[in-house]
């Protein structure tokens, strides 16, 4: 597969008063043609930061930016802000968590639609017009051209959604970034938007960066994950590799934590022990270890993002654990998990988080 | 604490074909009224969790807000213990209000930003009449809920999301309650957090002896803390049955849409499930679709679906749905089938006559 996207060794601070905070760290990932990659990891994982900077949207006299993200020739970390603004929305296009506050609520549906597609194209009013008719109707919007002349605030939060990847679509990106894109929407309406955005891909090969922190949507729809934490990626592979044969105790917590319906009951559901450390002051070593069960002396230093051998292939894992280790350690119950309790040695209450 | 009451004493919150119209003003003047509660009737145990769950729109939060008496229902009546509570004034209230109490969605907006802890939490203690909140007592509070006593000179700002949900906690408990409604509680913290709350949850309750109300628009959450679930649409209860069996055996079609909604984290069973996905869009609750409300986006619909609304149907186990060509039943079950009392009034008077479809047909005509 011919990479779209190719990000080496990205990395975001921002000066604050408190101190540097460093948002992403040393992050590198590649994204195909007609691929869907997906970013997991919770709040402040670095996953948002990692998008937006691909579009220059966190650029500040506060932000450092340093690393690379090759669009074909083009080096997005590098490009000037005149070069971008024919990227953006043109070759890479982004979906917002919130369509509400993403579309501007004084302004026809329809026209925005018309302004972005004139913005990058030289075409007439009447056929950008055309064009976003048949994109609405494209994403599933019932009478079209009626609706086109309707505002944000008459339609409903799935709706709404279905015009922002219209919106995104028009000007046919390579690729298109959704941040949390089915947060925001009902469990039903989720599942609308997820068949959508599956057909689209195979339809048009736009290659697709989906963030999100909900495994089950991953699970239906990417090709690949990168799991991210504390700004770091702990684990990346493809999404077999990650759901049968995880690496990483934080995506075994991630797994087993995941309500499960498939499943029994269980008497208690498992947790993640602590809560996510802050990013100003990360742990040293190994970001996890802290709120890891199978820490040991080695973890006081940060093990490198690494593959365990020929026959893992993409399958990179940040753990200090051996492979065979690793695979004995992460089955809790008969599924994948962290252990509720911490193992002998480790003095902390199980369940709880640490003080701020 | 009070002592868990046996069967004679009833049930510790009953609500009666509640109603919940909201007046609006539609485009050209003319008045109209949002459906948000259509006739509910539900009852909440001492010691019990009822999960409940649907779309947002739904009235799921609307009918919570109505058993505590934060909005005043525009028809039936909330007992409280007994006590009818539906139409009583602030002043009278007050007694009860210490006995519920509410924790919000969003653990950042219902805290006050200016307020220490300490505070935020005592303040329910003063004005339940426990005098001056003594410091001891929030401390133990924070102590049950896994944060520490010393946390109480801190401002909210000062904790993560899941802490804060912790402190919303506390405060609801500073005044004993018997029953605390739990709005989303959980549905705005990461995934590793919602299992912690959850937990903490489930021990207080076991602890406490306290009842639950728990809101949610996921299906999954609900099954870990539910006794009984409520699945609403529309304002309506479509489905009321032991937590358990809603799962292994949904009776409405659209519980068992919004069960096959739910992403599954587990890559080859998700992809390889039928996809059952509800079509179509939630109807405007000003003007309820007439008959059976979900007939707009039911596969299994028939010309009976959209002229009678379905009674609440009680199935041999305790299982209620309604609707007219319910999944999951056998022919005897239909047969020792009775309506339930808490039906709508507005009900048809016939109960099923046969077993709907099978889950799988109905995934074939909802593909098409």
């Amino acid at each position: 597969m011919t990479a779209l996207l190719e990000v080496e060794h990205l990395r975001v601070s921002f000066r604050t008063e408190e101190g540097v905070l460093q948002a992403v760290d040393d992050v590198s990932f590649s994204l195909g043609r007609g691929e869907l990659l997906g970013i997991v990891g919770e709040s402040g994982s670095g996953k948002s930061v990692t998008a937006m900077t691909l579009l220059g949207l966190t650029r500040g006299p506060n932000a450092n930016i340093s690393g690379r993200a090759l669009l074909g020739d083009l080096d997005l970390v590098a490009a000037s802000e005149h070069r971008l603004e024919h990227v953006r929305g043109r070759r890479v296009a982004m979906v917002f968590q919130d369509p509400m506050t993403a579309l501007n609520p004084v302004q026809r549906v329809g026209d925005q639609i018309v302004e972005q597609v004139r913005a990058h194209e030289p075409v007439g009013r009447r056929e950008a017009m055309d064009r976003a008719v048949a994109l609405l109707d494209r994403v599933g919007i019932p009478r079209a051209r009626q609706r086109a002349r309707s505002y944000p605030h008459e339609f409903s939060g799935g709706m709404r959604q279905r015009v922002m990847i219209a919106m995104a679509l028009s000007c046919s990106p390579e690729i298109l970034i959704a941040d949390e894109p089915t947060t925001a929407l009902d469990v039903t309406t989720q599942a609308q938007i997820l068949a959508e955005i599956k057909t689209l891909r195979e339809q048009t090969g736009v290659g697709v960066l989906l963030i999100t922190h909900d495994l089950g949507v991953i699970a239906e729809v990417a090709d690949r994950v990168v799991v991210m934490y504390a700004g770091r990626v702990v684990e990346q592979g493809s999404v077999e590799e990650i759901f049968y044969d995880p690496r990483h105790p934080y995506t075994w917590g991630l797994l087993g934590s995941a309500p499960r319906l498939d499943k029994p009951r269980p008497e208690r559901l498992p947790t993640i022990p602590g809560s996510p450390p802050s990013l100003l002051h990360p742990p040293l070593g190994c970001r996890f270890a802290p709120r890891c069960a199978w820490r040991f002396e080695a973890c006081s230093s940060e093990p490198d993002l690494k593959s365990d051998g020929p026959e893992a292939g993409d399958h990179l894992g940040r753990c200090w654990l051996g492979l065979g280790t690793a695979r004995e350690r992460r089955v809790v119950g008969g599924t994948i998990g962290l252990p509720v309790r911490a193992p002998a040695g480790a003095s902390r209450r199980p369940g709880d988080e640490t003080a701020p | 604490m009070t002592a868990p009451a046996g069967d004679a004493v009833g049930p510790l919150l009953e609500l009666d074909h509640l109603r919940m119209l909201f007046p609006v003003r539609e485009a050209g003047g003319k008045r109209a009224h949002v459906h948000a509660v259509d006739d509910v009737s539900v009852a909440v145990g001492e010691g019990e969790t009822l999960g409940l769950v649907g779309e947002s729109g739904c009235g799921k939060t609307t009918l919570a807000r109505c058993a505590v008496r934060l909005l005043k229902p525009t028809a039936g009546t909330v007992r409280f213990g007994g006590h009818d509570i539906t139409s009583l004034g602030p002043r009278s209230l007050r007694p009860y209000r210490a006995q519920m109490q509410i924790v919000f969605q969003d653990p950042q907006g219902s805290l006050n930003p200016r307020k220490r802890v300490g505070q935020i939490i005592g303040a329910g203690l003063r004005l339940a009449g426990g005098g001056r909140g003594d410091d001891g007592r929030v401390g133990r509070l924070l102590n049950q809920v896994g944060l520490a006593p010393e946390h109480a000179n801190r401002f909210p700002h000062e904790f993560s999301g899941g802490q804060r949900q912790r402190i919303g906690v506390a405060r609801a408990l500073a005044v004993n309650p018997r029953l605390i409604v739990l709005d989303e509680p959980v549905s705005a913290l990461d995934v590793s957090i919602q299992a912690q709350v959850i937990n903490l949850l489930d021990d207080l309750q076991e602890e406490l002896g306290l009842s639950y109300i728990f809101v949610a628009h996921d299906l999954s959450v609900v099954r870990h803390v539910s006794d009984r679930i409520a699945v609403m649409y529309l304002g309506k209860v479509v489905e009321l049955s032991p937590a358990e069996e809603l799962y292994n055996r949904p009776v409405h079609p659209y519980t068992l849409s919004l069960l096959a909604a739910i992403p599954v984290p587990d890559p080859r069973l998700s992809r390889s499930r039928a996809r059952h996905a509800v079509r179509g869009e939630l109807p405007s609750p000003i003007d309820p679709p007439g008959g059976c409300r979900y007939h707009t986006r039911c596969p299994a619909a028939t010309d009976l679906c959209r002229q009678v609304e379905p009674p609440l149907t009680v199935y041999p186990g305790g299982h209620q749905a309604a609707c007219h060509h319910p999944l999951n039943v056998s022919s005897a079950d239909i047969a020792a089938a009775v309506r339930s009392p808490a039906s709508s009034r507005s009900a048809g008077p016939d109960l099923p006559a046969a077993p709907g479809p099978s889950a799988s047909d109905l995934r074939e005509s909802a593909a098409r």
